[in-house]
């Protein structure tokens, strides 16, 4: 375990419809470094562990972005290359289609969270609401019901929509929010496995935001039923 | 953002709504047959005895229409639909709750074709095995006389695999009543934060332990007094 080097193992495809392959890099594990880091020091010179020329490894733009690093997802930016493992494996986020190499298409992802930021109280922009998302789509990577149900808007949009629901003025358009949330795409695909509690690197609290987005929706339910 | 429709959350509901009163009704079942633990004539006289008012004929057909037909019929066809279209479920990150998810599911099923082949089975009994509802002995079809316990536990002891479809059974029960007590907590709002859902956690566990240590007693009894150990 006293070797420096680290075998990289890095999931390479060319573009979406691409077959792709496995290319086996060696970098320099000393002194830790990030993935990301690890991965800009491969692309300086793309030489594949055999001595083959290799093309470089196309990154998300940013410093940060997510992937699954040895079947785990996490932020390019903080996941290490500690010595603890001789061979890590690099895939990118199982739950969005591939666009090329590590990166991903997660438009989806952000188109739901723009529609669900246009519906914040007045006086607030989505960022405000959730300054620490940095829709790195990792609590969607770890969220078995997004991966499960093809439909479901995911952990951080529900997030945002609870948020402004609590936010001061938010009773303004909560019954377009609790629309969503109630929705054919909404926390009822949630099955309270919760995999996604501790994915998210900020530490926002996602079970706490599902658990009352339910408490909402089912209060608005009963409330519904008796009053219409 | 797919806000136009609300139905698949209502059938959500529903079911839910459908899981409460299917828990009421095994539990319901489970303390009237755990009688037996008192003896065959305490558990004559839950099952038939006393006001006798589960033997009138027009409440039967009721609780048969309203609650068997009805509820425990949209509970299992909607949970089975429901968890088909999931995907059928392997625990794939082997999280607790994942783990418990995946029990929920198969234990659903398992219910289905416990709970289905219980109701068929009492059905049978009541009607025609055991000599219909006279309040002493009675005569079975074949003319031999035996009590209600008595017929009751020839049928939990017939062999290993009677037993072992009874005790899986038994178990399913209260893994399903008690897990789905948890999901119903959170479902509804009433646990929404980590803590709270922790402390759930704990009380659904015992929920479990009480309903799964009752039901063994209850079985072993019936085995016990259908294998000639007396109840």
């Amino acid at each position: 375990m006293s070797t420096s080097s680290v075998q990289l193992v890095v999931w390479r495809q060319s573009a979406p419809d691409a077959e792709g392959r496995w290319e086996t890099f060696t970098v320099d594990g000393s002194g830790a470094p990030t993935v990301q880091q690890a991965l800009e020091s491969i692309n300086a010179s793309p030489v594949l562990a055999n001595g083959d020329t290799a093309e470089p490894v196309t990154l998300e733009e940013g410093e940060d972005f997510g992937l699954n690093v040895n079947g785990r997802p996490a932020r390019s930016s903080e996941a290490r290359l500690d010595g603890s493992e001789e061979i890590v494996v690099l895939e990118p986020l199982s739950v969005f289609p591939v666009i090329r190499d590590l990166t991903v298409d997660r438009s989806r992802f952000q188109t739901d969270l723009q529609e669900a930021g246009a519906l914040a109280p007045t006086g607030f922009d989505v960022e405000a609401l959730v300054s620490d998302c940095h829709r790195c789509g990792l609590c969607m990577e770890a969220c078995n019901d997004y991966r499960r149900v093809g439909d479901y808007v995911g952990p951080a949009v529900v997030r945002v929509l609870e948020r402004s629901n609590r936010a001061p003025g938010g009773d303004g358009l909560r019954s377009e929010r609790l629309a969503i949330l109630m929705g054919d795409r909404g926390i009822v695909h949630d099955q309270n496995t919760f995999s996604y509690a501790d994915a998210c690197p900020d530490g926002a609290d996602l079970v706490q935001s599902i658990g009352l987005a339910k408490r909402s929706s089912a209060f608005q339910w009963i409330q519904d039923f008796f009053q219409n | 953002m797919g806000a136009d429709s609300r139905n698949v959350y209502a059938a959500d509901r529903w079911h839910s709504l459908a899981g409460v009163f299917a828990a009421c009704a095994a539990i319901c079942s489970l303390h009237a047959h755990s009688a037996i633990l008192l003896g065959a004539d305490a558990y004559h006289a839950a099952m038939v005895g006393g006001g006798d008012w589960l033997r009138d004929a027009d409440l039967v057909l009721l609780i048969e229409v309203v609650l068997f037909g009805f509820a425990l019929t949209h509970y299992g066809v909607y949970g089975f639909a429901s968890w088909w279209r999931r995907g059928v479920a392997l625990p794939a990150s082997g999280t607790f709750r994942e783990w418990m998810y995946t029990i929920q599911g198969w234990t659903g099923v398992y219910l289905i074709a416990y709970v289905g082949h219980h109701l068929v089975r009492v059905w049978a009994v009541v009607h025609f095995e055991w000599g219909g509802a006279s309040s002493g002995p009675s005569p079975l079809l074949d003319g031999s006389i035996v009590s209600l316990a008595q017929h009751v536990a020839a049928i939990a002891s017939a062999g290993p695999f009677a037993i072992g479809f009874q005790a899986l059974g038994i178990f399913a029960l209260a893994f399903h009543v008690s897990h789905g007590l948890w999901n119903f907590g959170v479902n509804w709002g009433v646990t929404s934060g980590p803590k709270a859902m922790a402390r759930s956690t704990v009380a659904c566990a015992a929920v479990f332990g009480v309903v799964f240590v009752i039901g063994m007693e209850t079985l072993a009894a019936f085995v016990s007094l259908g294998t000639g150990g007396g109840a």
